[in-house]
């Protein structure tokens, strides 16, 4: 019997990061069911500054493909432009670059094993892959959004239709695409209830992608996409195609008994951007904290291990849920008020700045316009991972 | 017969169809998919697929 202190299951971000912040000294093991970590990227590979700040602060980074400095936002023929800063990451050296780190603390990682099952027993947990069985004192569990072990443990996993988001990206060159500029498409002729974006890998080539709310999908995101690129980039040279889903609205419970849900696991994405690595870092960091701590007490009661929860909750899960209730007011609005919605708030977006006290008068305008608006900002704020820009977004809408 | 077929060649394995399953009968493997027991024919795999990889079998 192979016997370990924690046992983390999915070798992404979130599990990887989750086992960099466990202290040193336990015995860990990653679990991982591909054969090489990083492998194979679905992904658009957008990250903020903020979280490179946030969780990379001063180290030298090697998965850095290309940085952009404006954002563009179109709305049918309508079109805004702004500053804002952000990066395009490789995936699989982003990946690897956690992994690394787990390595050098000591981390186990086993690749091309994939978990069928887990089970809390009095005092460990069962982790039984396709070849043998392991003990645990605590698992972690961090499957992603194809998640099938949380609902083993007894976490309700089920995503809904209308927390789902059904994508599909291709890799393009075109000579057309500035390497400085990202781009985001909210015309719901291509993408209801979703957005279309342009995310520049540097030399002409782009993550070009598509997300639809599954609900409100008429059309396959494979389609729609290819109608968009043969109306917007027709010379385009496609170089890799794939399919994707993002989930979001996170799980009603993140914690059990030996148990924690990290990640898009935890459907822990932003459900704004559908951006998915920085609250898979941050639950992952939890995580690790948590878990050094109950591995130290020996205590991995209900009790003790709500502590990841309050550490969750007292980090942005309020925005979390904002967000999602600003999701839901999007996704219900009719054509025409989503008209009137970007219409008014891309002319104030554009050339804006976005930071200084200009923002406060520019989202409280719009609030007098639009009773949705600020939206869009409120996307900024989402996208630039900066809290103190969701706080004052947050008080304007809701106070 | 499973119920539901899958096209491989337009299957990126993004997970879609496992997160939405009610049942959880979907495991991701590798290379592939596993449908076990348990299906109720809700078709939201199907639904949610971007790449249209997944078909009921007739």
């Amino acid at each position: 019997m192979n016997k370990y202190d924690a046992i983390i299951i999915g070798g992404g971000p979130a599990g990887l990061y989750a086992a960099v912040s466990i202290a040193e000294g336990f015995n860990v093991l990653v679990l991982e069911k591909d054969d090489k970590i990083g492998e194979p990227i679905i992904c658009a590979e957008g990250i903020s500054n903020n979280t490179l700040k946030n969780f990379f602060r001063g180290e030298n980074l090697p998965f850095i493909r290309n940085r952009y400095s404006i954002i563009t936002i179109n709305y049918k023929e309508k079109k805004a432009t702004n500053e804002l800063m952000g990066l395009l990451v490789n995936r699989s050296l982003f990946d690897n670059y956690i992994a690394e780190k787990a390595l050098e603390k000591g981390v186990e990682i086993k690749l091309n094993t994939l978990v069928i099952d887990a089970q809390v027993k009095e005092n460990f947990v069962l982790v039984t892959t396709e070849k043998e069985e392991y003990e645990a004192k605590m698992v972690i569990v961090a499957d992603g959004v194809e998640s099938y072990i949380g609902q083993k443990l007894g976490f309700d996993s089920v995503c809904q239709l209308n927390d789902m988001y059904s994508c599909y990206q291709y890799h393009i060159k075109d000579d057309s695409i500035n390497d400085d500029e990202i781009i985001f498409d909210f015309s719901p002729e291509f993408a209801p209830g979703g957005y279309v974006w342009v995310f520049p890998r540097g030399d002409n080539e782009a993550n070009l992608g598509l997300a639809v709310n599954a609900e409100m999908m008429k059309n396959r995101p494979l389609d729609t996409l290819k109608s968009y690129k043969d109306k917007f980039y027709p010379n385009a040279e496609i170089k890799r195609e794939m399919s994707g889903c993002v989930s979001v609205n996170p799980l009603s419970r993140i914690y059990g008994e030996r148990a924690i849900v990290v990640g898009d696991a935890a459907r822990y994405a932003d459900p704004m951007t559908g951006g998915g690595i920085d609250n898979a870092l941050r639950s992952g960091g939890f995580a690790g904290q948590v878990a050094s701590i109950v591995l130290k007490e020996d205590n991995f009661s209900l009790k003790k291990m709500s502590l990841y929860g309050e550490f969750v909750e007292k980090d942005n899960w309020y925005s979390i849920k904002k967000q999602l209730q600003l999701k839901k007011l999007i996704s219900d609005m009719s054509e025409e008020e989503l008209d009137k919605f970007f219409n008014s708030s891309l002319e104030l977006f554009d050339g804006n700045k976005i930071f200084s006290s200009d923002f406060y008068s520019a989202t409280y305008s719009i609030k007098s316009k639009v009773k949705t608006a600020g939206l869009l900002y409120h996307f900024l704020g989402s996208l630039m991972k900066d809290k103190y820009l969701l706080k004052i977004i947050m008080r304007l809408l809701w106070q | 017969m499973d119920y539901i077929k899958v096209n491989k060649e337009k299957c990126s394995l993004c997970g879609g169809c496992v997160a939405v399953c009610p049942q959880k009968v979907i495991l991701m493997h590798k290379e592939y998919l596993e449908f076990k027991e348990g299906c109720t024919k809700c078709d939201k795999c199907i639904k949610v697929c971007p790449a249209g990889a997944l078909n009921k079998n007739e």
